[in-house]
């Protein structure tokens, strides 16, 4: 997946230097195309930060016909098609994977279900829903749900806050 | 050759002393200060009993009982196998707090996943393995769950590992595991009474499960969790919580406690990294200040129940994580991918799982060891003794609320005959007070406050509650700011925070106030009665001061309604035995009362009061009371209430031959038929007034001086 990246690259370099008159263009709400850095993390609506500087994580999103496509990228050297769930040694296996995109780029939903880790019977539900905001940050509400034997058991949410990375 | 045999009488030694080195040991302390250290002022106790059962890997049963020596010592030799180490509470006393030492300072180094060995006793366990089964279920968030993001350990894996220990320990048991925690789950859910899952108080007790570990509250704090640089607002939302989710600990463990009589109850403190990670690390100005006070939140709720329920010290242990050079200890326990940053990683569970066995009592030795030894030593318990059950004296109806034969609620010792009140569907409350304060000869360490009540008629959804408070206020004024050392104003007893609370943080509609709301019978519940902590000496974390008796003498309960709003109310009565105050602690020697006592009138009408001195007396005090009533009713009143303000510290002279004396002046010489007698004072406990024929003391009511 990292060829990605290159054809993602050309295209955010035209639009810097090809495509001056849209830094003059009024502010508000820009879509979700983009790279993205995780720069806040908290647990439900607790207050408390849980982003620690270490803690990489980004996502590159860029319209592809009607839809939209991502990469997902953390740690050092790990990454992944969107959507997709990180963990230590690369992406967690997933399945039953949906996503839908808003028409005008702002918002965009993914729901997947991670299987087990191995010696575990733990699914985890995921749904991801990312937003565009006004002041051009992109928060994700993560809900997870964990499903065992059948039955739901219990999750939690994030919000996650994502900056652009600069010049992007 | 004198040389070689030295050395072959040298080598026979070390080997016979490996094999007696292989030993369960440790002391049973009066454990005065009740933090579960053996300090140099407290003594062992002989004669407890201390039972070691389990199973050796050479596939022995061991099955031994021992009690302990003069220096409260026991041991006992054992090869490498799995064992539980069950301490017979001895009559009247109570096992204090697993070890609660903090970080060592300078200490280096952490021996993973063990650092100090903090055992408790789980005191039916070892009964229901023998008995053949033991139905072990696992309550509470994603810790009891084992979740982290790291994907590094599996379901339940700690509860799994100790059940495992347990059938190592009996294995012709079945010890069956009931994975019932569910992730995310709140102090409030355990009180939702949910078909389908067994994460709640209502199915463990229709399960009937004989042992309980319950890992919880974590989520409680998280969704309240103050930024950085938190504003008293919110540092007011998150204190509500965790007053809150005592609240429900409290009614939880309560009703575990009371429903399951056969059963073991756990409860883990919560490990926190944000409070003590490394010097640079992601330290958190509010978990430092606060997370301390939950955790002793946490021990208190479970020290105070009517049995023991026993804690699992995960989060002083991982604060010892922070000593390992690098500063790497703490931070390498927890799961640091991607925002996670609270779970623990496999490593950290290894710890919990740890903390957990030692809770139970549970001793491995050899390779089934996490450290490989091959011995157990400093299988130490404190303990504290109870010195004396404080009764109420006074009572009031507030807002209300109708009391039948209030003062039944004085004394258990009535043949079950109650205290009958009616509450309503607004605030009337019951209130019960009047502590005694005069027996200065106890020295308080921790106080438990219980209450014995039925119920008659049918509580359906106007519900009460049951709290005590030191002083009385019960809640803190409106628009308090809290602050860790000005937050504790009540102790609840019965009743949880309830449906909707806090105001703050009202999610939980459906959760339950009570339990058990209908009491057909006597039913006890008790509470840990607590007060705020202080600052340390050094300013680095807090202290846990005894209760003075002042204190004790100024604790009110009070029975409240807890309707709801916009409904009929419910026609019951809640019916009081007794409430009442058991002291643990010490007890100071009382001295003699004072003898030889002569009064006489002096030419200018002064009294002169003389009499025996009494050895080691700092102070007298002269009191005089009416002979009036103590002729009529047998009541005494020199405490004050005859009129006459007792002379309390009052001026001596020698009066010869190893006597004292005392003057009245003649202008303060009280009129009427009086009586007089003198006190002494003796390392601050003051001397009996007197006994009366039958031998019985008489009235220390009124012994009112200082």
């Amino acid at each position: 997946m990292k060829s990605l990246l290159v054809p993602l690259a050309l295209v955010c370099l035209l639009c810097l230097f090809g495509a001056p008159a849209s830094t003059t263009a009024a502010p508000g709400p820009t879509t979700l195309e983009g790279r993205w850095r995780l720069s806040e993390q908290y647990y439900g609506d607790g207050r408390h930060d849980f982003q620690g500087p270490g803690d990489r994580l980004e996502v590159v999103f860029r319209s592809e016909g009607a839809g939209l496509s991502g990469l997902v990228m953390w740690a050092d050297d790990l990454e992944a098609a969107w959507p997709a769930y990180p963990a230590p040694e690369g992406a967690a296996r997933v399945e039953q994977v949906q996503t839908t995109v808003a028409l005008d780029l702002r918002s965009a939903t993914a729901r997947y279900r991670v299987l087990p880790a191995p010696g575990d019977d733990t699914y985890l539900l995921v749904e991801e829903q990312w937003t565009v905001t006004a002041a051009d940050r992109l928060e994700c509400r993560v809900n997870l749900r964990f499903e065992r034997q059948g039955r739901v058991k219990g999750g939690f949410a994030w919000r996650r806050v994502f900056v652009r990375e600069a010049g992007r | 050759m004198k040389s070689a045999a030295l050395v072959a009488l040298t080598l026979l030694l070390a080997s016979a002393g490996a094999v007696s080195a292989q030993e369960v040991s440790g002391v049973i302390f009066d454990d005065r200060n009740g933090d579960g250290i053996r300090d140099a002022d407290e003594p062992g106790v002989e004669g407890v009993s201390v039972r070691l059962f389990g199973q050796s890997d050479a596939g022995s049963a061991v099955d031994e009982v021992v009690l302990t020596g003069p220096d409260g010592r026991f041991t006992f030799t054992a090869g490498n196998g799995c064992y539980l180490v069950r301490v017979q509470d001895p009559p009247s006393w109570r096992r204090t707090l697993g070890r609660t030492d903090e970080r060592s300072e300078g200490s280096e180094g952490y021996t993973h996943p063990v650092g100090l060995r903090r055992y408790a006793v789980a005191p039916n366990l070892l009964d229901n393995l023998i008995a053949g089964s033991v139905l072990f279920s696992s309550m509470g968030d994603s810790i009891a769950w084992n979740w982290n993001s790291c994907f590094d350990t599996s379901a339940f894996w700690y509860s799994k590992q100790v059940r495992d220990r347990l059938r190592c320990v009996a294995p012709g048991a079945s010890v069956q595991l009931d994975e019932a925690a569910i992730k995310g789950e709140h102090t409030d859910d355990l009180l939702i009474d949910e078909s389908g899952e067994t994460n709640n108080v209502f199915r463990v007790i229709e399960e009937g499960a004989q042992l309980v570990a319950i890992s919880i509250i974590g989520n409680d704090l998280l969704n309240n969790e103050p930024g950085a640089n938190p504003t008293q607002e919110e540092i007011n939302v998150a204190a509500a919580e965790m007053i809150d989710s005592r609240a429900n600990l409290q009614e939880i463990l309560s009703s575990l406690v009371s429903e399951l009589p056969q059963a073991d109850v756990e409860l883990n403190t919560l490990y926190d990294n944000l409070a003590w990670s490394c010097p640079g690390g992601d330290n958190q100005p509010f978990h430092i200040e606060w997370l301390p006070i939950l955790n002793q939140m946490l021990r208190d709720v479970a020290w105070g129940q009517t049995r023991r329920v026993t804690n699992a010290e995960v989060f002083l242990e991982f604060s010892h994580e922070d000593l390992q050079s690098g500063c790497k200890g703490f931070e390498d326990q927890i799961c640091h991918i991607l925002g996670d940053d609270i779970h623990p990683r496999g490593r950290g569970y290894r710890i919990i799982r740890e903390k957990l066995w030692e809770a139970l009592g549970g001793v491995n030795l050899g390779p089934k060891d996490a450290l490989g030894a091959a011995s157990a030593t400093g299988v130490d318990h404190g303990y504290l003794r109870r010195v004396r059950r404080l009764y109420p004296t006074t009572w009031e109806v507030r807002d209300g609320a109708q009391v039948t034969d209030p003062e039944a609620a004085f004394s258990e010792t009535d043949g079950g005959a109650g205290a009958s009140v009616r509450l309503g569907i607004g605030q009337e409350a019951f209130h019960l007070g009047g502590f005694p304060d005069w027996y200065d000869e106890i020295v308080p360490s921790r106080v438990i406050a219980g209450i014995r009540y039925r119920t008659t008629g049918t509580v359906t959804d106007d519900f009460y509650r049951v709290e005590a408070s030191i002083g009385g206020l019960f809640r803190a004024p409106a628009g308090h700011a809290f602050k860790p050392t000005d937050w504790d104003y009540y102790t609840p007893i019965v009743g949880s925070g309830g449906p909707n609370k806090p105001d703050e943080d009202p999610d939980f509609a459906d959760m339950e106030t009570l339990v058990v709301p209908n009491v057909p019978t006597y039913r006890t519940v008790s509470a840990t009665l607590t007060k705020n902590p202080e600052i340390s000496a050094d300013g680095r974390g807090y202290t846990w001061p005894p209760l003075t008796l002042d204190e004790v003498a100024s604790t009110e309960f009070r029975l409240l309604a807890s309707p709801v709003a916009g409904t009929a109310g419910d026609d019951y009565q809640v019916v009081i035995d007794a409430v009442w105050l058991d002291v643990y602690g010490q007890e100071k020697q009382r001295p003699p009362e004072v003898t030889g006592l002569l009064v006489a009138r002096l030419g200018d009408g002064a009294l002169e009061f003389s009499f025996d001195e009494l050895a080691g007396s700092t102070a007298y005090s002269l009191y005089a009371g009416s002979l009036g009533p103590l002729h009529g009713q047998g009541s005494f009143d020199h405490g004050g209430g005859s009129g006459f303000d007792p002379r309390c510290d009052a001026p001596t002279s020698p009066a010869g031959e190893g006597r004292l004396k005392t003057t009245l002046p003649a202008d303060e010489v009280p009129a009427g038929d009086r009586y007089f007698l003198v006190t002494g004072h003796v390392d601050g406990v003051e001397s009996p007034s007197g006994f009366a024929s039958d031998g019985q003391e008489r009235t220390r009511r009124e012994s009112t001086c200082p």
